[in-house]
């Protein structure tokens, strides 16, 4: 049962990856899609200058209306996180985010002993927020050039996502590219291979510490429609699922923690069957918690 | 006792139409706000930036 639903997860990442990257023909060109379907965010992190790319990027898209000089406010990227964080919470982590499936295909990869926790998880966790805050919003809302436009500082200087999905198989396929490269893709090579090694090491360190998307997405878990219940009659407080948790939260003490990526492990360890989600306005029957 | 089960229903009732109402409530801003954004062509801009190959997101610019 376990299984099954892990492979259904799986399924639905790869099917969603495949899916919001399904321009083929631009990883042999070397050039992006360029149509309309742009007009339109996916949920998850997923840079719009990968060649496969078929949406654009919510994070990118927020700091290119922020950083526009027409614009100093976003109402269509507002409602958009409105509307998705409300319905789904941090769901689209679990099951949307091509770049969390990456990293939990790396942590697969048998290597050493696996790091669930240290001594600053914790309060690294708060880190993403920050992030949020001074690179998605401030910086390019206010560190502008003579024109009044500002830099994407979060894609520019942090996300490794652009550099997986965007940079490298933009510049192995045009040459043009290769031969701009500078210190700012070196750097960003770096990033990128650094949450490589840590993501073999930690159970999906880029989403716990420094996704912005994640961070916005958590603040909608405790009110979003879809969410987990926990049966406290049912429960006998055995503790597995605490320990099942990829995101070290306890289900049932933190139910619908702001780290609660909807992975639905808990639900899967618990033998007695207390834990449950779904799509529900207001909440469950009494008797639940969530 | 009774008093007691009796008002942790209440609070119970209290907590369920507390969350409904934020639900709805944040749904309908976030359509509202869509439309908002489409309306003052925000759309155009996420689109310019997202047809031209993003220079500073793959490290080039």
């Amino acid at each position: 049962m376990a299984k099954r639903s892990r492979r259904f997860r799986k399924t639905v990442q790869g099917v969603w990856t495949v899916l919001t990257n399904g321009y083929i023909i631009g990883f042999f060109k070397g050039k992006i899609y360029t149509g309309k379907l742009k007009n339109i965010c996916v949920p998850g992190l997923n840079c719009y200058s990968c060649p496969g790319s078929l949406g654009s990027c919510p994070i990118g898209s927020l700091q290119a209306v922020l950083g526009s000089a027409k614009y100093k406010f976003s109402f269509y990227l507002l409602g958009f996180f409105l509307l998705i964080g409300t319905l789904f919470g941090r769901l689209v982590c679990g099951f949307l985010c091509p770049f969390g499936l990456i990293q939990e295909l790396l942590y697969k990869i048998p290597f050493m002993k696996k790091i669930r926790t240290f001594r600053l998880d914790r309060p690294l966790r708060w880190l993403k927020y920050v992030i949020l805050a001074v690179f998605v919003i401030l910086l390019p809302l206010f560190v502008v050039d003579a024109v009044g436009t500002g830099s994407p500082w979060f894609c520019k200087w942090i996300c490794p996502a652009g550099t997986l999905e965007g940079g490298i198989p933009l510049v192995s396929s045009n040459p043009a590219l290769q031969g701009v490269i500078g210190f700012l893709f070196h750097w960003k090579l770096a990033i990128l291979l650094i949450t490589v090694l840590l993501s073999i090491l930690i159970y999906r360190p880029f989403c716990k510490y420094i996704c912005p998307l994640g961070a916005i997405y958590a603040l909608f878990n405790k009110i979003s429609v879809y969410r987990y219940h926990v049966d406290r009659e049912k429960c006998t407080g055995c503790g597995q699922c605490e320990k099942a948790c990829p995101m070290q939260i306890s289900p049932v003490r933190e139910t619908n923690h702001l780290e609660c990526i909807r992975c639905g492990e808990c639900k899967e360890i618990c033998s007695a069957c207390a834990i449950t989600s779904g799509f529900s306005l207001g909440s469950k029957k009494k008797g639940k918690e969530s | 006792m009774k008093a007691g089960v009796k008002s942790s229903g209440k609070h119970w009732k209290k907590w369920i139409n507390k969350t409904l109402v934020w639900q709805v409530l944040l749904l309908a801003a976030g359509v509202l706000a869509i439309l908002a954004g489409i309306y003052r062509e925000e759309v155009r801009t996420v689109l310019m930036k997202a047809i031209y190959i993003c220079l500073e997101c793959i490290g080039i610019g």
